[in-house]
């Protein structure tokens, strides 16, 4: 137990090392969510670069990883000069605020209490990502993982994690996503904060923490919620970039945009909103730069898992295909209108919440477009947000489509549901965004009448 | 005239307001009311599963098969080789009940190529060639075969 806490420490500790890199001014909530996300990820992406080198997966491996990375960041302040900060900012919460917290603290709690005692059992768990986690650990080769389990090319980082997990026993392997789902929490929460929502961002956080599919993926051992962790992430600091036109926002983005891309196979055709909206704001403002920029740190990600993947294990995605035969059909105008259909059916009965979906969903939709309807005169001031979103909804529409292509429609409604999980967090930032401007406004009228 | 447009500006903002509270509200309460429901009725589960074993839990969820594993695991070393039939292959979780055993799939021929100590599953008609060797029986469709050639020279 003491070296589980001594692990969860020494991953808190590089992941704060490595988001203080950005300069960012962020909220403690968010400096601690990131640190455990953002730690993970380097590690095992270290403990993977190593691996290629011909290190064995263990300890030892870990450990350098881990000192390799710290070393490197603390080279990196050295020549920058940057000075350690240490101090947290705090602010008194009010008694909602308080209550509210309180409520998120049990859900939190439920889920880590779940995934303590319910062994891993979920069906691509078992057969995918658990399978390749105990195979790198107990064969001792990060190799071994592209033997075992179904989808040779899927990332890594999740297997990795479960491997570095399983020197302390089952249950604490699962306990890797209800941390993942504490810092979704503490990211959605604390960047609610940092624009100026109080109240609200509490009520949203207990929203998002209650939403069935949300808190199911919290307790089963799929790479679902991390990578919403990842993503929903990159979409709100890319979103900070483009209202406070700050690069290191750009650039945090960038790197939890490229550990989606390490963490699931279809991270990488989600990084087709952002660089979108990077390019567009890019020229606006002629910072030409920008796309560049952003490219970076996701390439650094990319590049050596496509490499291993291509030249070394020799798996390659199926998904490619696919979504090239489908690209094509969209580009000539070649559209199969049955599978269009079925689509916005889909769509429809989702974004209604009608039925089983309602059980999953919730009601995040429902919210989002009543809200969005409500404020439609302020969608200007939330132009970069939206735009995000919607790219992201053509994005999942192409893969529904493609799916259909390769008959996989039985999949929309059980597997492919799971694609869009960062749709929750995503939906309700938005909604709680456009309702705190109204009651700032409500309230500061009431102060000025009280004054008077 | 501009008073009056001021007013109705102002009502208008009220009642979107309004609105917006009442739309909030409602919604809030019908997911968290889903969520509540939800989350409580799985803590309780959990919480009456603690005193039930790793087995018990593992075996609510795939029944045969998992018995059957656990018949391989405690009857192979760690360092066997199982042979099983091909239509195990899309049982992908194979892997995650038997590791760090090594796992093959398919007919005699791979019999030849593996390092000793060898196991051969036995599954309804499988195998369909001679394996020589101690069997050990699971249940009437399944076991295991400890395959032991004799040697040629003897």
């Amino acid at each position: 137990m003491i070296l589980f806490i001594l692990l969860l420490c020494g991953i808190l500790f590089l992941g704060n090392s490595f988001t203080s890199l950005f300069k960012c001014k962020l909220t403690w909530w968010e400096r601690f969510g990131l640190a455990y996300g953002l730690g993970l990820g380097t590690l095992t992406f270290g403990v993977f670069l190593l691996s290629l080198v011909g290190a064995p997966f263990g300890k030892h491996t870990l450990v350098f990883a881990l000192v390799v990375w710290l070393a490197v960041i603390w080279y990196v302040k050295r020549k920058r000069r940057d000075e350690l900060n240490l101090r947290i900012h705090w602010d008194r919460p009010s008694l909602p605020a308080i209550i509210l917290a309180g409520g998120i603290l049990l859900v939190s709690l439920a889920s880590l209490f779940e995934s303590v005692v319910q062994p891993i059992w979920s069906l691509d768990a078992v057969g995918n990502w658990a399978v390749k986690g105990k195979a790198i650990f107990s064969l001792g080769t990060v190799r071994a993982a592209g033997y075992y389990g179904h989808h040779a090319h899927y990332p890594l980082n999740i297997p990795i994690a479960i491997a570095l997990f399983y020197y302390f026993g089952e249950p604490f392997v699962k306990s890797i996503f209800p941390f993942y789902f504490m810092a979704i929490l503490m990211v959605f929460y604390g960047s609610l904060r940092r624009h100026g929502c109080h109240n609200a961002a509490s009520a949203g956080t207990l929203i998002l923490a209650l939403t069935p599919f949300v808190f199911e993926h919290s307790t089963i051992a799929y790479a679902d919620l991390p990578m919403a962790f990842y993503y929903t992430s990159s979409v709100i600091y890319l979103y900070a970039f483009c209202k406070e036109n700050d690069r290191a926002f750009l650039m945090l983005s960038s790197v939890l945009v490229g550990m989606g891309c390490w963490t699931r196979p279809d991270g990488p055709i989600w990084l087709f909103p952002n660089l979108t909206v990077v390019t567009i704001c890019a020229l606006r403002r002629k910072q030409w730069l920008d796309p560049i920029l952003y490219a970076g740190p996701i390439l650094f990600f990319f590049v050596p898992w496509s490499v291993f993947t291509h030249y070394i294990i020799k798996a390659e995605s199926p998904y490619v295909d696919t979504a090239l035969k489908s690209l094509k059909q969209l580009f000539t105008l070649n559209i199969n209108t049955a599978h269009l259909w079925f689509v916005l059916c889909f769509f429809y009965r989702w974004c209604l919440a009608l039925g089983s979906l309602a059980l999953c969903w919730g009601y995040v939709w429902l919210l989002f477009f009543s809200v969005l309807l409500l404020y439609c005169t302020r969608i200007r001031k939330y132009s970069y947000l939206l735009a995000l979103i919607g790219l992201d909804i053509l994005v999942l529409f192409f893969i529904y489509y493609s799916a259909l292509l390769d008959g996989r429609a039985v999949e929309l409604r059980g597997g492919f549901n799971r694609v869009t999980l960062h749709f929750f967090p995503l939906l309700l930032f938005q909604t709680i965004l456009l309702i705190s401007d109204d009651i700032r406004r409500w309230r500061s009228k009431a102060d000025t009448r009280r004054s008077y | 005239m501009k008073k009056n447009g001021c007013t109705l500006a102002l009502i208008a903002q009220r009642v979107r307001y309004i609105l917006m509270v009442i739309i909030f509200v409602g919604a809030s309460m019908l997911h968290l009311h889903l969520g509540v429901r939800i989350v409580l009725r799985r803590s309780i589960q959990n919480l009456m599963d603690l005193h039930i074993s790793y087995d018990e839990k593992m075996r609510r969820r795939y029944d045969w098969y998992y018995d059957f594993m656990s018949f391989i695991r405690k009857n192979t070393p760690d360092d066997a080789t199982i042979l099983f039939p091909h239509q195990f292959v899309w049982s992908y979780s194979n892997g995650y009940f038997l590791l760090p055993r090594r796992l093959h799939y398919g007919n005699q021929e791979i019999l030849r190529k593996v390092e000793p100590p060898v196991y051969v599953v036995i599954y309804k008609e499988f195998p369909t060639f001679k394996v020589e060797g101690p069997r050990m029986i699971h249940d009437s469709l399944s076991g295991l075969i400890h395959y032991q050639p004799k040697s040629t020279g003897e």
